[in-house]
């Protein structure tokens, strides 16, 4: 390739989506990671979740997610691949007569915003998931949520980017270069790489990219847990559920087997981004699951995972040019990146193009530059051990 | 079918097409009930396809073939009568049609058999198999990303559609597999240099690794991720002649039954993984420990029976080293592969579904709980208990938990001779590997075809080797490990020669390739009137018996020592167990298929592992004929059974017969006992001992007259124990490695 417009580091879901958008738009793109594969160990892509789920998000992504959520539907047939979507709705319930009033709120504050979204209870409930605890009083309900498989996509995307015509260079380290004048590209093993403008849309593997060149970010990184059961008859559970209260997000997959998610921490090896499981925390994300869906003690746990996410001190993400010219930020997307992926890559690749993207103001990555640095000290240090 | 519909690239003309419809459909006709015949089903597609392709080299051998039945029906095979066209088959398949090709090795019928069972039954991205209706026909539901154990009930009918590969989810989340380079060339002499990628040679490179050594592994095959072939019966088996075993088939050893008559190449039943991770990849995963007496078993042997009950042929003798000492490196060898199991010893007698009672004592329980009983099982172990046995669930590598981030096993139908979708089933890639790797003192080269061993001064200093460009290379190393298969381990001492060893490294006394031990496979099939549906689970989810193994029992007036496991083992995917018939149902028409479309899910295992005594007879040395690719000397195989196994396996036999009655099998038959070469359960030709003259290495694989050679693996074994080797083979690695560390402290002492 001649050279590249731009360069973008990271082949997760938010670095594919982008790089598939932008040579889609045109540009040249070079799209680099170290892994030899789209959402590798131990990369928050591969440790996602999968969910589609619309409500519940900040006022700041909801339009984000109206855009990717009006794609999702149709995105098998656009990247030509199995990418294991199901749209069985997202039911976010509760147990208690306070936690309906937290529902209540949720269904008001998303309908403001134009989700189809409402309270369900009762017979409907049990309708929409009838394995769900009896103690269930209540739930707000997107039935047109659900989920997809991460990896799948990623690769999807990866493949689509090749198709239009961009390079790939994977497998091989890669760090930022430095010029006078800003950031003027990478090396990814012993090539050199220049390009106007080099995208990090790395996740936690930013953090280290950016260190090389002497800048930190308000991001931390924290390894999220993810438990797989065995195989149960599937369709016993159409909708992803999550509950008040509860660290947890639960969805049958296609095999038949149950993903546990949640907010649920591993501990750092000290290797890398790597994170080992904490079995305090894996009994306690399984028995919150059992305890919203009993019919999962009929089950057992067959997989244990971790990756590493990149989390803001305001729970958005950092998108956008950074002030060192050349240089363009897309990361910390902890728990909330799959589903608006496509939606950032379209706003990533016109924001390269045009500039100005009203969508992604709020995501100003110098937005937090003047945050206390003492609260900026505590947000960095907040122990894992401690369920968020 | 219409000729538009042909593929056109097929290179068989019209006619010749036309006379394989009317073959195909004789061998395997349509239904009286209106379901497809051979055909119909695709499989006439699926090889004019594969003739265009990976069978290219057959289109001649077909042709031959086609041209003596249209010679045999005036003409036109087609056109004939179809008692006339059965009449006509029946003479291919015996043979005696004229006209036929004629190949040593095995007749034009097995070929086009096995073909046409690939094209019934493959998955349908190989062409055959239209829509799964050669699946749906015998009830087998595809790749299945797994089964529970309601659906693993016995008596219990299937009933999920067939599913193609294609549309397997992928919910498990694995991490990727290491990546390695081909050579080009040496790289810098590291402490230890191992030749063989598979899991000898990975896990010594794990624990050498980690003591702080540079290790270099040569490889001769190619980098693979461990998942290869998951659950693709096809490609595992048949395209595998061109993939994991791309050095293997230029080498396939011969075999004869005795000195002095001629040698043909050995039918190796099991395939032969040549290429990195070896048969780790590929292995059933059985992962059990030998007992404490067949580290002794000569002198317990001779203690009870006295020296006339060890048979005249036989060359048995003790291990140089007792199960303690090998305790340590079994419980190690666990933990590194996360072995599932119930612990057993004596405690476990007379209690239902608890561990081997006959099991040594160990250090520590499993790491994690047997895999479940299926039906079948449950079966077995109810009649082996009323037998007086006592049943206990195989322990094996395959994982029931999560374990160091690998998925715990779902039960699918594809397992020896697969990789796992969900790298439950251990890999030397993804469990030392990776480890390995990462501690950064372990390369691994790739296409790196190892051809002979150098010394300098008699002691061992390096290999010369082959990158995938023919050009030769010289790599040194401190300490040379041969680790690869039985075969290979042999052959390349004995091609590896200098003035000290004009016979070859190690065989200053002409010990090695003597001793060579095979396992032989006579198995008892049951078939039983409601299913018991042995597609589904791993080959290891197994109940067995150790009853009537070793000298569990008491011998005195059998006329025979030691004896062997039944185990009932899964996995049945129909390419091959459409070829598994009873004596008396021939191999074509309306009587094979009847037969398999009603047996199919109703057919049960009895598998016996015999032990086999050493003999005098058996042997490895170099073909003097027969050479491969490089224009080597294959190794040659002399192996019969003996006269104990002669009388030990029929007993054996006989009991399994008992059992597969009470479990209520109504049509029982049994393999002969001589079965030859297996290609996995290979040991001996490098024995292990305490004395040069009638051993080649030490209890450490140190090979006696070559100082800084060591040989591990399948081919240091002493006898071959009723029990699978690759626990103990990888139990005598980690010791191995051992010595290496020991040896190479010793020598800096001296340096320093």
């Amino acid at each position: 390739m001649t050279r590249p417009d731009v360069i973008v580091a990271g082949a997760g879901i938010i670095g594919t989506m982008i790089a598939w958008h932008l040579v889609r738009n045109g540009a040249r793109v070079v799209l680099a990671d170290p892994a030899q594969q789209p959402a590798s160990a131990s990369s928050a892509t591969w440790a996602s979740a999968g969910g589609l789920r619309r409500q519940g998000r900040s006022a700041a992504d909801q339009p984000l997610t109206r855009i990717a959520a009006a794609r999702w539907p149709g995105m098998e047939a656009e990247l030509d691949a199995d990418l294991e979507v199901s749209l069985g709705g997202h039911l976010h319930l509760t147990e208690t007569e306070a936690g309906l009033e937290v529902i209540r709120a949720r269904v008001a504050t998303d309908r403001a915003a134009g989700l189809d979204i409402e309270l369900v209870e009762g017979a409907h409930l049990r309708e929409i998931a009838p394995e769900v605890t009896p103690r269930a009083l209540g739930g707000a309900w997107t039935p047109g949520d659900g989920q997809a498989h991460p990896g799948r996509v990623a690769r999807a995307a990866l493949a689509a980017f090749r198709r239009a015509g961009g390079e790939a260079r994977l497998g091989a380290p890669v760090r930022l270069t430095r010029g006078a004048a800003g950031v003027t590209g990478i090396t990814t093993g012993p090539d050199a790489l220049e390009a106007p403008l080099t995208i990090v849309a790395a996740g936690a593997w930013s953090l280290e990219l950016l260190a090389g060149l002497g800048l930190t970010l308000p991001l931390r990184w924290r390894a999220l847990t993810m438990l797989l059961s065995d195989m149960a008859v599937p369709g016993l559970l159409a909708p992803t559920v999550t509950a008040v209260g509860r660290n947890l997000s639960l969805k049958q997959l296609r095999s038949g087997q149950f993903m546990l998610g949640g907010n649920w921490m591993s501990r750092p090896t000290g290797q890398g981004l790597q994170a080992l499981p904490v079995d305090t925390h894996m009994s306690e994300q399984w028995s919150t699951g059992v305890a919203v869906m009993p019919r999962l003690a009929r089950q057992r746990m067959v997989q244990v995972w971790a990756g590493a996410e990149a989390q803001s001190p305001d729970g958005n993400p950092l998108v956008g040019r950074m002030s060192m010219p050349g240089l363009y930020l897309a990361a910390g997307f902890s728990n909330h990146g799959f589903q608006i992926s496509p939606a950032v890559g379209a706003a990533v690749a016109e924001d390269v193009a045009r500039g100005g993207h009203p969508l992604l103001a709020p995501f100003d990555p110098h937005r937090l530059d003047a945050t206390d640095p003492d609260a900026l000290a505590r947000f960095h240090s907040a122990p894992i051990l401690a369920v968020a | 079918m219409t000729d538009a519909s042909l593929p056109e690239a097929g290179p068989l003309s019209p006619a010749e097409r036309r006379t394989l419809d009317a073959l195909f459909d004789r061998i395997f006709p349509p239904g009286r009930d209106g379901t497809p015949g051979a055909v119909k089903i695709g499989a006439a597609d699926y090889v004019c396809a594969a003739l265009a392709g990976p069978y290219v080299g057959f289109v001649a051998e077909y042709r031959a073939v086609l041209s003596a039945l249209d010679a045999a029906a005036a003409g036109d095979y087609a056109a004939a009568a179809e008692a006339v066209q059965d009449d006509i088959l029946a003479a291919f398949e015996a043979g005696t049609l004229p006209g036929l090709p004629q190949n040593p090795d095995r007749s034009a019928f097995d070929l086009i058999w096995r073909h046409l069972r690939e094209g019934l039954f493959c998955d349908p991205a190989h062409g055959g198999n239209r829509n799964a209706a050669g699946w749906a026909l015998i009830g087998f539901p595809g790749a299945q990303f797994g089964y529970t154990a309601e659906d693993q009930q016995a008596g219990r009918t299937i009933t999920r559609a067939p599913q193609p590969m294609a549309q397997l989810p992928q919910d498990a989340r694995l991490p990727d597999a290491p990546e390695t380079t081909d050579a080009t060339g040496p790289v810098e002499a590291p402490d230890v240099l191992i030749v063989g990628g598979g899991a000898v040679g990975s896990f010594m490179a794990h624990r050498l690794v980690q003591a702080g050594k540079t290790v270099v592994i040569l490889e001769a095959g190619g980098r693979r991720s461990g998942r290869e072939h998951a659950m693709d019966e096809l490609s595992a088996t048949a395209f595998r002649n061109v993939g994991g075993a791309e050095k293997f088939n230029d080498e396939v050893p011969t075999w004869r039954l005795r000195p002095g008559q001629p040698a043909r190449r050995a039918v190796m039943s099991q395939g032969l993984e040549t290429a990195l991770g070896g048969n780790s990849i590929a292995w059933g995963a059985v992962a059990m420990r030998f007992y404490e007496d067949d580290f002794r078993v000569r002198s317990a042997t001779v203690a009870k029976y006295g020296e006339d009950s060890i048979p005249a042929d036989s060359t048995l003798a003790d291990w140089p080293m007792s199960y303690a000492d090998l305790e340590p490196y079994y419980d190690t060898a666990e933990r590194l592969l996360g072995v599932s199991g119930h612990a057993g010893g004596k405690a476990a007698f007379g209690r239902r579904n608890r561990g081997n009672p006959f099991e040594a004592p160990r250090s520590r329980p499993y790491a994690m709980p047997a895999l479940r009983t299926s039906g079948l099982g449950q079966m077995f172990a109810d009649a082996a208990e009323s037998c007086g046995y006592h049943p206990f669930p195989l322990p094996a590598a395959i994982l029931t938990a999560p374990y160091e981030g690998r998925h715990a096993c779902t039960y699918c139908s594809f397992c020896s001779r697969f990789g796992c979708h969900v790298d439950a089933k251990a890999s030397a890639q993804n469990t030392v590997l990776p480890k390995a790797l990462a501690s950064g003192r372990l390369t691994v080269l790739t296409g790196a075809r190892v051809m002979e061993i150098l010394t300098e001064e008699g002691r061992a200093s390096g290999v010369a080797f082959l990158s995938r460009d023919g050009q030769r290379h010289v790599q040194k190393a401190r300490t040379v490990v041969v680790a690869t298969y039985a075969f290979e381990n042999t052959r390349l001492l004995l091609l590896s020669r200098d003035d000290a060893h004009p016979q070859g490294l190690g065989n200053t006394h002409g010990q090695v390739g003597r001793h060579y031990l095979t396992r032989q496979q006579p198995s008892v099939h049951a078939v039983f009137d409601t299913p018991v549906n042995r597609f589904i689970g791993p080959t290891a989810q197994a109940m067995a018996v150790a009853d009537l193994s070793c000298d569990h029992f008491d011998h005195t007036g059998l006329g025979f020592i030691r004896g062997g496991r039944i185990a009932a083992f899964n996995q049945y995917l129909p390419i091959e167990a459409s070829g598994v018939l009873p004596p008396d149902v021939p191999r074509y028409g309306r009587a094979w298929r009847d037969f398999f479309v009603a047996a199919y899910a109703r057919t049960a295992m009895l598998f016996i592992d015999p032990e086999i005594l050493p003999s005098g007879n058996n042997r490895l040395d170099l073909d003097p004929e027969v050479k491969d690719a490089h224009g080597r000397p294959v190794v040659r195989i002399t192996f019969d059974v003996g006269e104990n196994e002669k009388k030990m396996i029929p007993y054996v036999q006989d009991r399994a017969v008992q059992i597969a009655e009470k479990m209520g099998a109504v049509r029982i038959w049994r393999r002969p006992v001589l079965t030859g070469p297996i290609s996995t359960h290979d040991t001996g030709g490098t024995r292990m001992g305490d004395d040069p003259e009638t051993s080649v290495t030490d209890g450490f694989g140190r090979v006696h007259d070559t100082p800084g050679l060591v040989v591990v693996g399948g081919s240091s074994f002493v006898s071959l124990p009723p029990v699978n080797p690759a626990l103990t083979i990888l139990a005598l690695s980690l010791r191995a490695a051992d010595g290496i560390l020991a040896d190479q402290a010793a020598d800096a002492e001296v340096a320093a």
